[in-house]
C-alpha cells in the first residue's frame, strides 16, 4: 500500500486522507463482493466490467500488484470467459482483505496522532 | 468562480473529486450525480461552466448524457474523467464535444490543470489525446468529422488558429500578435464560422486534422 497519490490528492492533509479512506473502508467491500458474485455467476463481460470499474479505487489507495491483477482478470475474463478468472480473483480477494487491514491499521494510526 | 458538475456512478470516486476541489479557492460544486440523466435534471436548477463526467454509468452513459447536454446546454463544457484509454473512446468524446479527456487515474495537478485550462481557454488536450488526434485518425476513417468546406482562413486566422492550438489565451494571443483582445475574440468567432467548428476543442481538432498545426 502506498498512500502517496491519494496524499497528492488530498494535499498532504491527513484529515481529507482520513476522509476518502474511511469511505473507501465503507464501499470497497460492496464493490469487490460485485466482482465475486460476477465471477460466480459466470458472466464473462460483466466480471471484466467490475474488475475495469475498480481500477481507480484500487489506484488511488495505491496497492499496484491488485490494481494489475484486475487489469489482467479484465482482460481474462474477455479472452477466456469468467470460469478462467476464478483463480486470479479468488487472489483479488484476498489482496483486498490485506489491503482493508493496512488501510484500518492507517486509520487507527491517524485517530492515534490525533 | 468556475461552477462544476461532479457525474458518476461511484460516490468514492466523486469524494476523490471533491477532496481535490476543495482546495481550488475559485472553483465550487455545484452538484454531484451518479448518471446522465441526473444530471440533466440538475443543470435544469444548477447552471455550471464544468461537467467533470464518467463515461460508463447506468441509466445514462457518459457518452449520451454529453450529446444531449450539448444540445441543450452548448456552453457547458466537458471534461471526461474515464478509465478508457483506447483511441476509439477518446475519438468518440472528442468527436461528442468533449473539451478534455484524462483518465481518472490522472495526477491531480493534472486534472487540476485541465479544469482551468477548460474554464479559460475552453480546452485541454494532453499529449495522449494529441496524438490520437495526431496519428492519422481521419486518414484512416475511424474518424468522420462533418467539416464543411471553409472559406479559405486568413494568415492572421491561422495565426490566431496556431496559438489557439497551443493553450494560449486571449489575452496572451493579442500580446504575441500585438492586437486587441478584442480583435482575437473576431477572428475567433471567425474561424468558428469558417470551420464550423463549435468551440475552442473543435477548432484544435480541426487544425490537426487538417495539418494546420503540428505540435
Amino acid at each position: 500500500m502506498d498512500l502517496a497519490y491519494i496524499g497528492r490528492l488530498c494535499k498532504g492533509d491527513t484529515g481529507r486522507m482520513a476522509e476518502y479512506i474511511a469511505l473507501y473502508l465503507q464501499e470497497a467491500p460492496d464493490l469487490f463482493g460485485d466482482l465475486q458474485a460476477r465471477a460466480a455467476a459466470g458472466d464473462a463481460e460483466l466480471l471484466a466490467r467490475a474488475a475495469h470499474a475498480l481500477h481507480p479505487h484500487v489506484h488511488y489507495v495505491g496497492d499496484a500488484p491488485l490494481c494489475a491483477l484486475l487489469r489482467e482478470v479484465e482482460q481474462l475474463a474477455r479472452a477466456e470467459g469468467a470460469a478462467a478468472c476464478a483463480p486470479d480473483v479468488a487472489t483479488c480477494l484476498a489482496m483486498h482483505r490485506q489491503l482493508m487491514q493496512a488501510l484500518r491499521q492507517w486509520m487507527a494510526a491517524h485517530a492515534a496522532n490525533g | 468562480m468556475i461552477h462544476i458538475a461532479l457525474v458518476d456512478d461511484q460516490v468514492l470516486f466523486r469524494r476523490g473529486m471533491s477532496l481535490l476541489l476543495r482546495d481550488m479557492a475559485d472553483v465550487r460544486v455545484a452538484f454531484e450525480c451518479a448518471n446522465g440523466e441526473e444530471l440533466l435534471t440538475g443543470l435544469r436548477d444548477n447552471p455550471v461552466d464544468i461537467v467533470l463526467l464518467d463515461v460508463d454509468m447506468p441509466v445514462m452513459d457518459g457518452m449520451e448524457a454529453m450529446k444531449r447536454m450539448k444540445e441543450l446546454h452548448p456552453e457547458v463544457k466537458v471534461v471526461m474523467l474515464s478509465t478508457y484509454a483506447d483511441d476509439a473512446h477518446i475519438v468518440e468524446a472528442m468527436e461528442l464535444g468533449a473539451n478534455a479527456y484524462l483518465l481518472k487515474t490522472a495526477e491531480p495537478e493534472e486534472i487540476e490543470n485541465a479544469i482551468r485550462s477548460v474554464a479559460e481557454s475552453g480546452y485541454h488536450f494532453n499529449e495522449r489525446v494529441s496524438k490520437v488526434m495526431l496519428h492519422g485518425l481521419v486518414a484512416r476513417k475511424q474518424v468522420k468529422p462533418a467539416y464543411p468546406e471553409v472559406d479559405p482562413l486568413s494568415e492572421r486566422e491561422l495565426e490566431v488558429l496556431r496559438a489557439i492550438c497551443q493553450e494560449m489565451t486571449t489575452t496572451e494571443i493579442a500580446g504575441q500578435l500585438f492586437i486587441s483582445p478584442r480583435t482575437v475574440e473576431g477572428h475567433r468567432n471567425n474561424l468558428l464560422l469558417k470551420t464550423g467548428a463549435r468551440n475552442a476543442a473543435g477548432l484544435v481538432v480541426y487544425a490537426l486534422t487538417k495539418g494546420l498545426y503540428t505540435p
